[in-house]
């Protein structure tokens, strides 16, 4: 009985201390694990829980499993991101939330490291797209929702904000080279090197193929020019530079883009002929801590955007060029403060300069857009302050003055409520505006499209409603927005066949929204998206953009410790609406614009880890396939809207390439 | 007149209470035990009233009269404070807060203490220790010295810092450092000690019969051979002296590294690696496991 006493007393004491071990080393590590999220959630500049937008990011890590050529690949896993082109800006639009007006991307900012890359002549987005080299980003923030409040005309519907990588170890190299479909050849590279106070990264992106086939019917322009159908092969040929310099507390970065397309022509008109862009954008900025809570950055940015394309003549036999250029200069003064704990404060103006020398070199001398030259100036604060510390609350405005218009103002008002560290929710309204372009307001192509100088800013209201929750392993969110635009710029009959543009339209679109990203198990990603919309024009017509009600993306990824990375991602979209929507005599020509899936998987080796192999430079080998399941896609006409749709994107296509890091 | 001498020195003694009070400030990032442990160790040690900020209950205002913030965790590390207060934290590994944006003095308290210690006991632990193996990641705030590899010589021991890209490469990183090591020792950095990682290690250093040294003594228990670390207490204590020091305005140094640490051993982890320790090498060890 003793013994059995002993024993259990014994047995006793080892389990309460084994727990009591045990409880001790899960302790242990708990505590890590605590810190791990501190040291995590620091590294964000600010974190997407507090952000007041509705953001989404895409990491390099992303980038690097889902396989990507160009910026467009990217975007077009988006949540809510439908991409799109027209007869002559090829892969320019990334329409968001069902908004396109114009075959321009005008609704969409877009900014690399905070920066805008804009054109006043236009809105094109197709050298960025094409052109950005992909290895140099370090992550995107793509902000929907407006946000002129801090970033002026043309932060409309969203926001893109590139940021590129910054130098972390001495000097780090990384250059690869891929063939593909269509003759393709994509070369990149990307050198970073920090030297004390001097961080540097420099990266370039070259491809070039010889074009699929663009078959389509086009337009019938009376009797002169009757519908036909031909096939041009869609050839393309970019190079981008980017690079980001900085030395303590000055910066300079810019970016280059060259690109030269096959496109169909101005009109969507057979034959097809060329079209060259150039764009050059830098920046030069300062930095100067005022007191131990207020610092002042001066920022001054300087975009230079030239196209040259190929001008539709159905009338005559000649070709003619169109030749734009446009030349933009921004100073910017922000200041930044924190006079309480809780409260933040951003305050800043900016003067713009945009000119335009026209077309000084077409040979027909066709005056496109004549010489211009306007100037404005903004200033805006915004104020966010935590009253409790789980709310925080967002206002802010902006007062744009453009020389000869009538100022506006725009607000924003927001709350940010965390429930717990998981669940949060967010209530954000926001107004926004874009001024009207160049090219609408003085463009002069006879016989075509003439601009009209008396037009006024667009402006759109948004308001989010937001619930997310967040944990160490994943990220989801469900957004209800309601948008309402007015003084829409559109084109409009003008005389004879010309059309002018006014501000002539009115817009909703409402929608929600549902993203997640998870990890469940180590090296397992699984991302995915559900998005719905649809909008209405002033006269209560239903789907007036044309662009699909329902998206659903869904992207897996799995890394094995091994060295080889798989990754799946499949974009739906529902149908896009017929513009006979807008044109009840438009030609039912081509394919309707029905329901497709976009296809891409990315098989990467590293084969420094597959071969065990130690070597100071690492060798990786991939191939990215494209559209798999050779959907043939096409989307609206939504320029004039005389013909039902034109081809959208190449079949099935693939690239495979090899990398070398050092 | 004697009623207003009375009030006024009564006012005055209240205020010089109130002030003294606030004079230092602790912000803790949690109820946790560790944090707690630290707080109650470091206020035994400053020896004068501590104002207790507990961020999981409220936010961190800092009174006017604050003559020194104390922040516990990395959490209470990384709260804005008054740049003319001087900060000195603690129980924050992998955090780094700059001190070059700050007016007054900012020390930070390592979890590791200085190295001749760590290599000391090691080499107790472990006579035959020649090559010594620690893996960390690049964007680590590492937690030791500048000068480990020559305090390594001093004890005849190698040592090996192995950086992974990202802790994916953790399994190719210990193939390779395998060979070429005799021991592993983990730095208190939550990026490398995380749940998989810690599991992966001790799987390898298990299997291979490598002797795996921990930065946390309260991780022993868990299978590892030994730990060399301040316990949660010695950090408070050493917190507390170095309070002290900011207060009289004479700290030297804004890395402090614990001069004292307690030697945990697990027994039956250390014998499955080969280690049999004598009755003299156990009378070092300040607890023995189980």
């Amino acid at each position: 009985m003793r013994t059995i006493k002993k024993f259990a007393f014994l047995t006793l004491i080892t389990l309460t201390q084994s727990s009591l071990v045990l409880a001790d080393a899960t302790e242990g590590l708990q505590f890590y694990q605590e810190e791990l999220k501190v040291v995590t959630a620091s590294k964000k500049e600010e974190t997407v829980n507090e952000a007041p937008g509705i953001m989404t990011i895409v990491t390099a890590d992303e980038i690097r499993r889902y396989g990507a050529r160009n910026l467009e690949d990217i975007l077009e896993r988006l949540p809510d991101v439908y991409p799109l082109g027209a007869h002559f800006y090829r892969d320019n639009i990334a329409a968001t939330r069902g908004d396109v007006s114009q075959p321009l991307d005008l609704h969409t900012l877009i900014l690399i490291d905070g920066r805008p890359y804009e054109s006043s002549d236009s809105s094109r987005h197709n050298l960025i797209y094409d052109a950005f080299p992909v290895d140099s980003i370090d992550h995107i923030e793509m902000i929907r929702g407006p946000g002129s409040v801090l970033y002026g005309s043309g932060a409309y519907t969203d926001v893109i904000n590139i940021i590129t990588k910054v130098a972390k170890s001495k000097t780090e190299f990384q250059a690869s080279e891929g063939w593909g479909s269509f003759n393709g050849n994509r070369i990149a590279a990307n050198m970073a090197t920090k030297q004390e106070d001097f961080k540097m990264q420099l990266g370039a992106q070259y491809y070039h193929d010889t074009g699929w086939p663009f078959a389509a019917n086009d337009e019938k322009i009376g009797a002169v020019h009757p519908s036909r159908f031909d096939e041009a092969p869609y050839g393309q040929k970019e190079m981008g530079l980017n690079f980001n310099s900085s030395y303590k507390n000055f910066r300079l970065s810019g970016f280059y883009a060259h690109e030269d397309d096959t496109i169909m022509g101005t009109l969507p008109i057979w034959p097809g002929g060329p079209a060259r862009y150039d764009h050059f954008m830098w920046n030069a900025g300062y930095t100067q801590p005022l007191t131990e809570r207020w610092d002042a950055s001066l920022d001054f940015t300087n975009n230079r955007d030239y196209q040259y394309l190929y001008n539709s003549n159905p009338t005559g036999p000649s070709i003619a060029f169109s030749n734009t250029q446009s030349f933009d200069y921004r100073t910017e003064l922000t200041v930044r403060g924190r006079p309480m704990d809780d409260l933040n404060i951003v305050v800043g103006g900016t003067s713009d300069y945009q000119t335009g020398p026209a077309n000084p070199t077409t040979p027909q001398n066709i005056d496109t857009v004549p010489s211009y030259s306007q100037n404005w100036w903004t200033g805006y604060s915004q104020v966010d302050y935590k009253p409790l510390k789980k709310l925080k609350l967002i206002t802010g405005a902006q007062l744009d003055a453009p020389a000869g218009l009538k100022s506006q103002v725009v607000p924003r008002v927001g709350a940010i409520y965390s429930f717990n560290d998981n669940w949060g929710a967010k209530a954000l309204y926001g107004e926004a505006y874009r001024s009207p372009s160049a090219v609408e307001l003085d463009i002069n192509n006879p016989g075509a499209i003439k601009g009209n100088p008396a037009l006024s800013p667009e402006r759109v209201s948004t308001t989010d409603l937001n619930l997310f929750y967040n944990t160490e392993h994943s990220q989801s969110g469900l957004t209800a927005f309601y948008s309402k635009q007015t003084d829409l710029i559109v084109r409009v009959p003008y005389q004879g066949n010309e059309s002018t543009f006014a501000n002539a339209a009115a817009l909703t679109v409402r929608g929600v929204e549902l993203e997640t990203k998870l990890s469940p198990i180590k090296n397992l990603q699984l991302t995915g998206s559900y998005t719905f919309q649809e909008n209405r024009d002033g006269n209560d017509v239903l789907n007036t953009t044309l662009m699909p009600n329902t998206m659903v993306k869904t992207g897996l990824s799995y890394d094995w410790n091994r060295g080889v990375t798989a990754s799946i991602f499949n974009s739906f979209y529902s149908k896009r609406f017929d513009d006979v929507i807008l044109n009840p005599n438009r030609l039912a020509v081509n394919p309707n614009a029905s329901p497709y899936n976009w296809l891409t998987a990315n098989l990467a080796l590293h084969m420094n880890k597959l071969l065990n192999v130690q070597r100071p430079y690492e060798v990786d080998l991939s191939l990215y396939g494209i559209n798999l399941l050779n959907e043939a896609v096409y989307d609206p006409e939504i320029d004039f809207k005389q013909i039902n749709t034109i081809p959208a994107e190449p079949g099935r296509s693939f690239l495979a390439t090899m990398s070398i890091h050092y | 007149m004697k009623c207003a001498f009375l009030a006024s020195a009564l006012l005055g003694l209240t205020c010089s209470g109130l002030l003294a009070a606030e004079e230092i400030v602790a912000v803790v990032g949690s109820q946790a035990r560790p944090y707690q442990e630290t707080l109650e160790a470091f206020q035994g040690a400053v020896g004068q009233p501590v104002k207790v900020i507990n961020l999981s209950e409220t936010s961190a205002h800092i009174p006017r009269t604050t003559r020194l913030i104390v922040a516990i965790g990395g959490k209470a590390a990384l709260e804005s404070y008054p740049k003319d207060v001087p900060l000195l934290y603690c129980l924050a590994p992998g955090i780094l807060v700059p001190s070059n944006g700050r007016k007054a003095p900012t020390a930070k308290i390592y979890m590791t203490p200085k190295w001749p210690l760590v290599m000391s006991a090691l080499k107790d632990i472990q006579p035959g220790l020649r090559t010594l193996g620690i893996v960390t990641l690049p964007e680590s705030q590492n937690e030791f010295n500048s000068d480990l590899e020559k305090v390594g010589e001093s004890f005849k021991i190698k040592v090996i810092v192995d950086k992974l890209d990202s802790s994916d490469d953790l399994p190719d990183h210990l193939r390779r450092l395998g060979p070429l090591v005799n021991a592993l020792w983990i730095p208190p950095d939550p990026l490398v000690i995380t749940a998989n990682n810690y599991r992966l290690i001790k799987a390898f250093c298990q299997a291979n019969h490598m002797p795996l040294y921990v930065p946390t003594v309260e991780l022993v228990e868990s299978g590892v051979v030994a730990g060399v670390a301040p316990s949660f207490k010695q950090v408070g204590e050493a917190a507390g002296q170095t309070a002290k020091k900011m207060l009289e305005g004479t700290l030297a140094y804004e890395k402090i590294f614990p001069e004292s640490a307690v030697v945990a051993v697990n027994l039956p982890t250390a014998e499955a690696c080969g280690l049999r320790m004598t009755e003299a090498q156990l009378k070092k060890i300040d607890r023995l496991i189980p």
